[in-house]
C-alpha cells in the first residue's frame, strides 16, 4: 500500500513482536527520553544501539525503516537547511559576506537530522512489530484506569482499530475515484501548488461521502454482531506481562542508565 | 453467554405475524402485512427487484428495524423487546452486501472474534470458537492475513465465519454475493451450501434467481408484499409471477421451456444448467 508503513504492520514470530504491547509502549517512551537526553552527536551511539539491537531481534528488513522514513524526507531536507541557514557559529568554513557557513551549523543540522532518523524509526519499529489490535489493546489497558473520570478508554481503542483497518480500503477508494474522475477529463497533474490542491476536491468529497455510507454500513454489521460497547466484553488475545517482557524492561533501562551514566561522566 | 430456550409450542424459528414498516419520508411502506414462517433447517430464498423490501424484511429478522406494527418473533422471542435484541442477534447472524463494509479490525482471526468478545465469552473458549467457524468455511490458513489483501470472496467467508463463531441458529445473506465476482459467488454459495447441510438454517436474499435453485422454498417479494411462495420448481413454472416482478428465471428454466414449447420432452424439475444438459444427453 504505497509509503504508508507507519500503522502497516509486518507480521512476525520474533520476541519483539511477542513482546507486550504495554512493554513495547513502555520501551518507546524510554527510548525517546534517551534520544532527548543526547545533547551531543556521539552519543546517539547508544540509542542507535539500542535500534538495532530491536532491529535484529525482531527480524525486521532495514527496507521497512527506510520506507517509513521516506514520507518525511522533505521535512528533513527543510529542516536540515533551516538550521544550516540560521544557526549561529565560530568557526567559519565558506564566507559569503552576507552569510557564513559555519562548522557548528553543519553539525547542528547533522545532529537534529539524525535525532528524526532515530525518532521516527523508533515509532516504526512499535508499528512494525505490533499488530494495529495489539496496539490498541495496549492503548486501551493502559489509559483504563482514567475511565474512572469518565476516560472514554475502549471507544478510543475501538475508533482507532477501525481507523487502521479503513486506512488500506480508504486508499484503494481513492485511487478508484482519482481514476474515475480522470476518466472525465479531470486534470491533477498540472498547475502550481495552489491549483494542483483546488484540483483534490472532486477526489475529497466523493470520498468523504463514502467514508460515511461506510461506516453507516459498519455500525449496522457490528450491531447484527452483538456490538453494545465496551461494557462486558472479553478479549481473545489477553494481554499477559511474560518473562521476556520483564528482560526487555531491564535491558532497556540498563541502556538508559548506562547513557546517563556516559553523559555525566563526560560532560 | 446467552442461552435462548426455544418455546415448546413454536416449532417456527422465525414468525412474522402482519408485519408493516414504512421508511421515514417514503410514500408506501417498504413491508406491507408480511405473514411469513421459517422452519428450523429450512433453506429459504427471499427473492424481489430493488425497492421490493426484501432487504428491509431481512433487517427484521435480528431487530435492526422493529415492526410498526405486527410483530416478528425469532426462537420465541419478540424483536420489540429490549431485553431480546442481543439474544435474537447471536441467534441470527447476517452477512451483508459490502465485503469490506463489515469486517472491524485488520487482522482476519481478530475480526472472527470480535463476536464472541462481544458476548464476554472467555478467552480460550473464543480461540476454540474462531479456529472451529474459520475451519468450517475453509479459511483456516489465513487466519493471520490481513482482511485487505484478500478477495471479495474471500472477504465474505471471513464475515460468515464472524457469524459462525456466534454459534447461530439462523444465517442470513442479505444479497451478500451481489458484489462478488462469478468465483466469488461460486465460492460462498458452496459454503453457504454446506452450512445449510450441518443444519443451518440459511435465509438468503437475492436478485440472482440462479442462486435460489437449491433451495427448500422462494419467497417472491413486490412492493413489499408477499406475492408468492413455493419451492423453486413451483416459483419458476409461474412465469406471470416473475415477470409481473420484475424476475427473470434461471436461464436453464427459460431454455427448458422454449424447448418444451419446440416438443421437446423435458421434465420439470430441470433447474440447472447441469440437469438441463444431463437430460438433453439422455433423451
Amino acid at each position: 500500500m504505497r509509503d504508508i508503513t507507519l500503522g502497516q504492520f509486518v507480521a512476525g514470530n520474533s520476541i519483539v513482536h511477542r513482546l507486550d504491547p504495554r512493554t513495547k509502549i513502555g520501551i518507546m517512551l524510554a527510548y525517546i527520553v534517551m534520544i532527548f537526553l543526547v545533547k551531543d552527536m556521539w552519543f546517539f551511539a547508544i540509542p542507535l544501539a539500542f535500534l538495532i539491537m530491536g532491529l535484529l531481534l525482531s527480524h525486521i528488513s532495514i527496507r521497512y525503516i527506510g520506507r517509513s522514513l521516506k514520507p518525511i524526507r522533505v521535512l528533513m531536507v527543510f529542516m536540515f537547511l533551516l538550521n544550516l541557514i540560521f544557526t549561529k557559529g565560530e568557526t567559519v568554513l565558506w564566507d559569503l559576506g552576507f552569510w557564513q557557513l559555519t562548522l557548528e551549523a553543519i553539525l547542528r543540522s547533522v545532529f537534529l537530522i539524525i535525532r528524526i532518523i532515530l525518532l521516527v524509526a523508533g515509532a516504526s519499529m512499535l508499528t512494525l512489530t505490533t499488530s494495529p489490535i495489539a496496539l490498541t489493546d495496549g492503548i486501551e489497558k493502559l489509559f483504563s484506569p482514567l475511565k474512572v473520570f469518565r476516560f472514554p478508554a475502549h471507544e478510543l481503542a475501538m475508533m482507532m482499530t477501525i481507523a487502521l483497518r479503513f486506512i488500506p480500503t480508504l486508499m484503494d477508494e481513492s485511487e478508484k475515484i482519482r481514476n474515475a474522475q480522470m476518466a472525465r477529463g479531470a486534470d491533477f497533474e498540472s498547475g502550481n501548488v495552489f491549483r494542483r490542491v483546488k484540483s483534490m476536491i472532486p477526489i475529497l468529497i466523493p470520498l468523504f461521502v463514502s467514508s460515511f455510507r461506510k461506516a453507516d454500513e459498519l455500525a449496522i454489521a457490528m450491531e447484527s454482531r452483538c456490538y453494545h460497547g465496551g461494557d462486558g466484553r472479553t478479549r481473545m488475545h489477553q494481554l499477559r506481562f511474560r518473562l521476556p517482557d520483564l528482560f526487555a524492561a531491564l535491558i532497556t533501562l540498563a541502556f538508559l542508565c548506562a547513557l546517563i551514566l556516559i553523559l555525566i561522566l563526560f560532560k | 453467554m446467552y442461552t435462548v430456550y426455544l418455546e415448546q409450542e413454536d416449532s417456527f424459528l422465525i414468525r412474522f405475524e402482519h408485519v408493516t414498516y414504512q421508511y421515514e419520508n417514503a410514500e408506501a411502506p417498504a413491508l406491507d402485512d408480511i405473514c411469513l414462517t421459517v422452519e428450523k433447517g429450512e433453506f429459504l430464498a427471499i427473492v424481489g427487484h430493488n425497492g421490493s423490501g426484501k432487504s428491509t424484511l431481512a433487517k427484521h429478522i435480528n431487530g435492526l428495524l422493529l415492526p410498526a406494527s405486527g410483530t416478528v418473533t425469532v426462537c420465541g422471542l419478540d424483536t420489540k423487546i429490549e431485553e431480546n435484541i442481543l439474544p435474537i442477534r447471536q441467534q441470527v447472524g447476517m452477512a451483508f452486501q459490502n465485503p469490506d463494509n463489515q469486517l472491524v479490525t485488520t487482522v482476519v482471526e481478530e475480526d472472527v472474534a470480535f463476536g464472541p468478545e462481544n458476548l464476554g465469552i472467555a478467552p480460550d473458549e473464543i480461540r476454540t470458537r474462531v479456529d472451529e467457524a474459520l475451519a468450517s468455511v475453509g479459511m483456516t490458513a489465513f487466519a493471520e492475513k490481513a482482511v485487505h489483501h484478500l478477495s471479495g470472496g474471500q472477504k465474505q467467508r471471513i464475515a460468515i465465519a464472524g457469524i459462525l463463531a456466534l454459534r447461530p441458529e439462523i444465517l442470513v445473506l442479505d444479497e451478500a454475493t451481489a458484489m462478488l465476482d462469478p468465483m466469488g459467488r461460486t465460492e460462498l454459495l458452496e459454503t453457504v451450501r454446506s452450512l445449510h447441510d450441518t443444519g443451518m438454517t440459511v435465509i438468503m436474499v437475492t436478485q440472482y434467481m440462479e442462486e435460489t435453485t437449491g433451495c427448500d422454498r422462494i419467497v417472491v417479494m413486490n412492493r413489499g408484499r408477499i406475492v408468492g411462495i413455493g419451492t423453486p420448481q413451483e416459483i419458476f413454472s409461474k412465469a406471470d409471477l416473475l415477470s409481473d416482478s420484475n424476475l427473470v428465471p434461471p436461464e436453464a428454466v427459460s431454455i427448458r421451456d422454449l424447448l418444451k414449447q419446440r416438443g421437446c420432452d423435458l421434465p420439470d424439475d430441470i433447474l440447472t444448467a447441469k440437469q438441463l444438459a444431463e437430460a438433453l444427453c439422455r433423451s
